[in-house]
């Protein structure tokens, strides 16, 4: 666990209104690759990340960013952090290109140059104003601002949730591209199963402030499959698409179960009951 | 730093021509009837000197010239006084607030490694454009003040003109930057701060007038001009005694004298203000600026504290 580059130990978030978003949160994310944390609305995937980028103090436990934690130390965390907020908003009145001359002002070692670089593979008009811009458009000057930081962790509050299927693929390309070249850690929340399926080698499921599972994608899709009828070692039952009763399994079944099928299966597991989309 | 000032119009040139522009043309509209008013009393000085009394037709121009510039005095320092609030609370508190409400914080503060050097190249840039221009409004203010009669910078003037015009705009400014900090909505913002700074003026107006009212003393009428002096009382002074006597007492005594053919000057008693002396007016000045600087540090002190635990998104 000591080549962790995101930890949480025993970490807990409750709200002012009460309201657990985080409770005993266990995690250990090893560099290099995507990192694809899923969950429901209000599992608690913001709150988590926002911890790490040091918005959020924790209520109980720890965060680290390298070892560093976040909310005591947030300057030297976010040194290590790329972020990209959810629903990220850019500034009226700035372009594109003021936007980075703006993260060139406030990031020491802001690498401008390979932001613009990667707007320009998109044909991302730099002259516009940036609020001017399509939802794809923005999110993807979002992740250039990310990019420009050079950080060594991307952390990304589910920037798909509000673009068109072309965008999301676009924007899960370059993600996956610069991970790749830059040899990256990112952790992209969302709570679209199919959107990072392909492009994450790790999953994390959130449920209800809960870690429900944490594996590599590959190693999930090996340990699990899907039983037509009830077993007493399921993990949980939920209804497929035509409405009948499933049975997720860890080990062997009836046939090989889908990552959205195996994200379903501990969703339910964590509330009782779900229904595959 | 010129990137900072050219980021700063980009996402504020509204704000910076109506809240900058505004108040560096009331102050060039100031100056120039300021400047006019010298010109037209001088020319009404030499009209008296060379007619004895009678006025030509070009003096008699004159003479409308400077009842209107009189009239439109007030009406100037009026502006004056009110600016630097207006100003202050209208730049001060959105400038955080709108990057919390809008959800550009979150950007800006995972970008910056300092929270505070991030809130200095946000707000610092405004203030010192708003302070230079506040400044050239104060001493405007003075120039016209000063340009019209009696032309004295007393305390009936106080805070109208002078470098305190500048120091009520800082201090109502970082005010707003705190209240934004907390509040993270524009429209509330602004009103809270507008209530803040009405409170805050009441208590500073309160205190200020018990300091005043406590070094105020019996100044015989006849000793000294008191245009521009505070006065709290009025009162009459016994010649051989030195003792106060009430002005109802006064009129008591002597009736006939107070009655419509009387002189309204009692024998053996001189008429007395309760005045705080013009002497110590910029020391009163001094002291408000020293007042507001402290209350515009502590507020800085709060905004640093604030944006170092503050969540970028409102709630």
């Amino acid at each position: 666990m000591t080549d962790a580059v995101l930890e949480a130990r025993g970490l807990a978030k409750r709200y002012r209104r009460g309201v657990w978003a985080l409770e005993g949160i266990d995690l250990a994310i090893p560099a290099g690759g995507i990192t694809a944390l899923v969950g429901p609305n209000a599992a608690g995937k913001s709150t988590l990340i926002k911890t790490w980028v040091g918005f959020e103090k924790p209520t109980r436990g720890s965060a680290s960013v390298m070892g560093i934690d976040p909310w005591r130390d947030r300057s030297h965390a976010l040194a290590h952090i790329g972020y990209v907020p959810q629903s990220p908003a850019l500034y009226d009145g700035l372009s594109v290109d003021d936007h980075l001359d703006l993260a060139a002002q406030l990031r020491p070692g802001f690498d401008r140059a390979y932001a613009s670089q990667r707007l320009a593979q998109l044909n991302i008009p730099v002259g516009r104003g940036a609020r001017s811009l399509s939802g794809g458009q923005q999110a993807q000057v979002a992740l250039a601002l990310a990019l420009g930081t050079r950080a060594p962790i991307l952390l990304l509050d589910e920037p798909l949730a509000s673009l068109d299927p072309l965008a999301r693929r676009e924007f899960l390309h370059v993600l996956t591209d610069a991970v790749r070249s830059d040899g990256a850690t990112a952790l992209l929340s969302s709570h679209i199963v199919t959107d990072v399926e392909q492009a994450c080698g790790r999953l994390i499921v959130l449920g209800v402030g809960r870690v429900l599972l944490h594996d590599t994608v590959s190693t999930a899709l090996a340990e699990h499959t899907i039983s037509l009828t009830e077993r007493p070692d399921a993990v949980a039952s939920f209804a497929a698409p035509d409405g009948s009763p499933i049975f997720l399994v860890r080990g062997d079944a009836d046939r090989t179960a889908t990552l959205e099928e195996i994200v379903l299966g501990y969703l339910a597991s964590g509330r009782g009951t779900a229904v595959a989309a | 730093m010129i990137t900072t000032l050219r980021l700063v119009w980009r996402m504020q040139r509204w704000e910076v021509l109506v809240l900058i522009g505004g108040p560096l043309l009331l102050a060039g509209a100031i100056a120039v009837v300021a400047w006019q008013t010298s010109v037209t009393l001088a020319g009404l000085d030499t009209c008296y000197a060379a007619t004895g009394g009678a006025l030509s037709t070009s003096c008699t121009a004159l003479v409308q010239s400077s009842n209107g510039m009189t009239g439109l005095s007030p009406i100037l320092v009026g502006a004056t006084t009110v600016a630097p609030f207006i100003v202050g609370i209208l730049l001060g508190a959105p400038l955080v607030s709108h990057e919390i409400e809008k959800r550009t914080a979150p950007i800006a503060w995972s970008l910056s490694l300092s929270r505070v050097r991030w809130l200095a190249q946000r707000t610092l840039p405004l203030l010192i454009a708003m302070a230079i221009v506040l400044l050239l409004l104060g001493a405007a203010s003075e120039a016209l003040i000063r340009a019209t009669p009696p032309g004295e910078l007393g305390f009936r003037f106080f805070a109208m003109h002078g470098p305190l015009i500048a120091m009520r705009g800082i201090a109502v400014f970082v005010i707003g930057v705190v209240v934004g900090l907390l509040v993270g909505r524009m429209l509330p913002a602004i009103l809270a701060t507008g209530l803040v700074v009405i409170v805050l003026l009441i208590g500073l107006q309160l205190v200020r007038e018990g300091m005043m009212r406590s070094e105020a003393i019996w100044t015989a009428a006849d000793d000294r001009d008191f245009s521009g002096v505070m006065i709290y009382g009025s009162a009459y002074s016994d010649d051989t005694t030195g003792q106060l006597v009430t002005d109802e007492e006064a009129y008591s005594r002597f009736p006939d004298v107070f009655g419509p053919q009387g002189s309204a000057k009692p024998p053996g008693l001189t008429q007395v203000y309760l005045a705080t002396p013009p002497e110590r007016y910029p020391i009163f000045v001094a002291r408000g600026i020293g007042e507001l600087a402290l209350i515009s540090l502590i507020a800085a002190g709060l905004a640093v504290w604030i944006v170092g635990w503050r969540r970028p998104d409102v709630g």
